[in-house]
């Protein structure tokens, strides 16, 4: 358990797919105090920040170039979350960490690691380690990612295109999670990890957007060994509908709501 | 008399040479092809050429008549929007390597053999791209076998063998016609019928690469579901080879179908099934 | 719910017009009027009856209008829909009946027809012209009832109304009975029953073929009541 009274910094770091952003969940739920949390070296494909975001609307989020920002919410007492991604080296964050320290603010640095693993940079950074049962990570991981913005998902083809990723049809994944639109309007979370016999699809608190393509995140994040970027690419963008299908779909299902609403009955 | 019924060979032409020799291993006197030469896989040529060669009496199956007529299936015969591309993509690259000579002997395949007691389709005597499921509600399955006047009905296209015996059915039925009089109740039954699928050689999808057939023994009234191991990574090198696309590759060597197929037996559009 | 259901005006305002009337006379008050197809048959008469369906006067029901076989085959002539491979309907009518289409029916009238339904699924019933495998297909109460059957079964329903064959008649399947089983490459023999019962197919009837005489179905779906309505009209002239 952390105590609050004193850390006001967690520094997490870790394994893609070791749980480091549920656990952070279930240590904040019910934290009262501001949040801020912030990642350094975030891309253009932010998956968990935007599913946080949505768990926790009061949460203040930082990127990389606003550490001002960051020393200022701690100055009026938010307690701050930094997050180093498995790609980033535990050490290029620390810099900022002993300043924070230096300027009295308490950190605590947890460390997610497989139980298999016996030392890392991981071990010799952090103050805490929670081991989790999962295999060793492979070595020369790649990292494709994608922002899918405005492309939305025809759901029977998504279907498809999970099981034949997670299944090794485009390199061996060792963990895929994304934020997809599917026609009907809903949003949803996609989290694949080797080591866990099924795949989470978790409905996203979205308000459905049927007008038009979806003007908010979305995005695919895969983390593995010989990845067919090209091949990946290519797949999505058969599985998302163009603008026609788009506008008929929407329209049909506008349409639907409007009679459910009259209490007409259905034709076809 | 000894049959071996084959179907969904889908220009497959290593999985077809293994399944016509195990047929010789069992001396059968005849071999019947329920269609689908071509479509997804890399030698349509080659596989029509051969089962043309061998004599084989062959229906004609939904890809060999898309082949023929260009694309016909209605868009909601597709699963999904990728298993529509995928279609597609594979429809342009047969269409373009398939033989003048080929075409033409697909296009003169029949929809329905009948043989004594026994009638050999596609997908269903209705339409090539009906899915006889085994789990087709028993009396419409009994209407697609009695539609041919046949006691067995072989049938293919989806790619997975069964046998389904439908014992003696009963139905009861009254007609009242404007004249305002019931007629008395009535009653139709049925002696024992089957519906035989045929599995798939060349795109199995029962969970294992294998490619599948059926030996029907007439006199015996014996069917034997054959499941038999070939060399489908020669298969899957050559679809990668050709150029057609490499999850085709995948699939097959996942004991997965190349496009998922629709999955609605009784799926209802506008141009009827 | 009180429902009229019609279908095969086929050009005759007439006709229409007295089973309109009828319709609007009935008691308990008809809620819902349905129209199966075939408002027209190729002459230039067709266009009065579709100005008149697609134009209630003040109190009138809103007919709620599906395609049948006179208008699919006008949007096939019109090279808006495929040639379907069930040629009965223009082995029937003749091939003259390709040209009257094309130069009787007006173009809007065509864009009309392009948007009418396939059907209706109301509650557990079907509602189309011919049967849920198309226009074409004429459903009569001498055929297998497993054709009936499949029909009817294929969309889940289990009343199905139909217009094609002009007749009037209601084709109940009572109770059947068949039982299966299957064997597969992996599970040795699985069983399977099925069981029927209390399943209806109802031809609808026929408006404008016959003169003198036309015949409509008023059906409601609460109590299941069904009611085949035959309205003369017209004088009757000389001895005749």
């Amino acid at each position: 358990m952390i105590d609050w009274t004193k850390t006001k910094i967690v520094a997490i770091a870790g394994l893609a797919g070791a749980g480091k952003t549920q656990w952070l969940r279930e240590q904040l739920k019910d934290q009262t105090a501001a949040v801020t949390y912030f990642a350094p070296q975030t891309t253009d494909c932010p998956i968990d920040r935007h599913c946080l975001a949505l768990d926790f609307p009061q949460w203040k989020f930082l990127a990389e170039g606003q550490e001002l920002q960051l020393i200022e919410a701690l100055q009026q007492g938010a307690i701050a979350v930094l997050e180093l991604g498995f790609y980033v080296a535990p050490e290029s964050g620390e810099q900022l960490l002993k300043t924070l320290e230096a300027e009295g603010f308490t950190c605590e640095r947890f460390a997610f690691v497989s139980d298999q693993m016996a030392n890392s940079p991981w071990h010799i950074w952090a103050d805490d380690i929670i081991e989790v049962a999962m295999p060793l990570p492979s070595r020369n991981l790649e990292i494709w990612r994608s922002p899918t913005r405005g492309q939305v998902f025809d759901p029977d083809s998504l279907n498809i295109f999970w099981e034949e990723l997670t299944g090794g049809a485009y390199g061996d994944i060792q963990r895929a999670k994304g934020v997809v639109e599917i026609v009907d309007g809903r949003a949803f979370y996609l989290d694949y990890v080797s080591h866990q016999p099924e795949s989470l699809y978790r409905e996203l608190a979205v308000k459905p957007w049927l007008d038009g393509r979806p003007e908010r995140f979305s995005g695919l994040e895969v983390v593995g060994t010989k990845l067919d970027g090209k091949q990946i690419a290519d797949t999505i963008l058969d599985c998302c509908l163009n603008d026609e299908l788009l506008d008929y779909y929407q329209a049909q299902i506008r349409q639907q709501i409007q009679q459910q609403q009259n209490k007409e009955a259905p034709a076809y | 008399m000894k049959l071996a019924v084959m179907s969904c060979i889908h220009g497959n032409y290593e999985a077809l040479t293994t399944v016509l020799d195990d047929i010789e291993t069992h001396n059968v006197d005849q071999i019947y092809c329920l269609g689908d030469l071509v479509g997804y896989g890399p030698y349509p040529n080659e596989v029509a050429a051969l089962v043309r060669s061998l004599d084989i009496p062959t229906t004609q199956g939904c890809w060999d008549e898309d082949i023929v007529d260009g694309l016909n299936a209605c868009d909601c015969s597709y699963p999904s929007l990728l298993a529509e591309k995928r279609g597609k993509a594979a429809h342009v690259w047969t269409d373009k390597i398939i033989h003048p000579e080929i075409r033409e002997y697909l296009a003169q395949l029949p929809l329905v053999i009948r043989k004594d007691d026994l009638a050999f389709t596609h997908g269903s005597p209705q339409s090539q791209h009906e899915y006889l499921l085994p789990e087709l509600d028993g009396f419409l399955a009994l209407e697609r076998v009695l539609s041919t006047g046949a006691d067995v009905l072989f049938c293919g296209h989806t790619h997975v063998p069964y046998v389904r015996t439908l014992d003696e059915g009963s139905l009861r039925f009254s007609v009242q016609t404007d004249s305002g009089k019931t007629n008395s109740e009535q009653e139709f039954t049925t002696s024992i019928k089957r519906v035989i699928n045929a599995g798939s050689v060349g795109e199995p999808r029962h969970g294992r690469p294998n490619a599948t057939y059926v030996i029907y023994d007439t006199d015996a009234d014996q069917v034997t579901l054959r499941e038999v191991e070939y060399d489908y990574k020669k298969t899957c090198a050559a679809i990668i080879d050709q150029g057609l696309p490499k999850i085709f590759a995948w699939r097959l060597a996942n004991g997965m179908e190349f496009a998922e197929r629709a999955d609605d037996p009784t799926h209802l559009c506008e141009r009827g099934v | 719910m009180h429902w009229a259901i019609l279908s095969g005006i086929e050009g005759n305002l007439e006709a229409y017009e007295a089973v309109l009337r009828d319709v609007h006379k009935q008691s308990p008050t008809v809620t819902d009027l349905f129209i199966l197809g075939d408002l027209i048959d190729g002459t230039p008469e067709g266009n009065a009856v579709v100005d008149r369906i697609r134009n209630p006067k003040k109190g009138e029901l809103m007919p709620q209008v599906c395609k049948g076989a006179w208008e699919e085959q006008c949007l096939i002539v019109r090279g808006l829909m495929a040639e379907p491979e069930d040629k009965s309907f223009i082995k029937e009518k003749g091939g003259n009946m390709l040209r009257q289409l094309w130069d009787n029916v007006p173009r809007e009238t065509v864009q009309w027809f392009s948007q009418l339904h396939f059907g209706f699924a109301e509650l557990d019933c079907l509602l189309v012209h011919g049967s849920s495998l198309g226009v074409f297909e004429k459903l009569t109460p001498d055929l297998s009832p497993l054709v009936l059957l499949d029909r009817l079964a294929r969309t889940g329903s289990n009343r199905l109304f139909c217009g094609r064959s002009g007749q009037t008649f209601k084709y109940q399947l009572a109770k059947g009975k068949l039982a299966a089983t299957v064997a597969t490459l992996d599970s040795v023999k699985e069983e399977q029953n099925y069981d029927v019962g209390d399943r209806l197919i109802i031809g609808v009837g026929n408006v404008g073929r016959k003169q003198k005489e036309a015949t409509y179905t008023l059906y409601n779906p609460e109590t299941d009541k069904l009611v085949f309505r035959t309205v003369r009209y017209g004088k009757n002239t000389g001895f005749g």
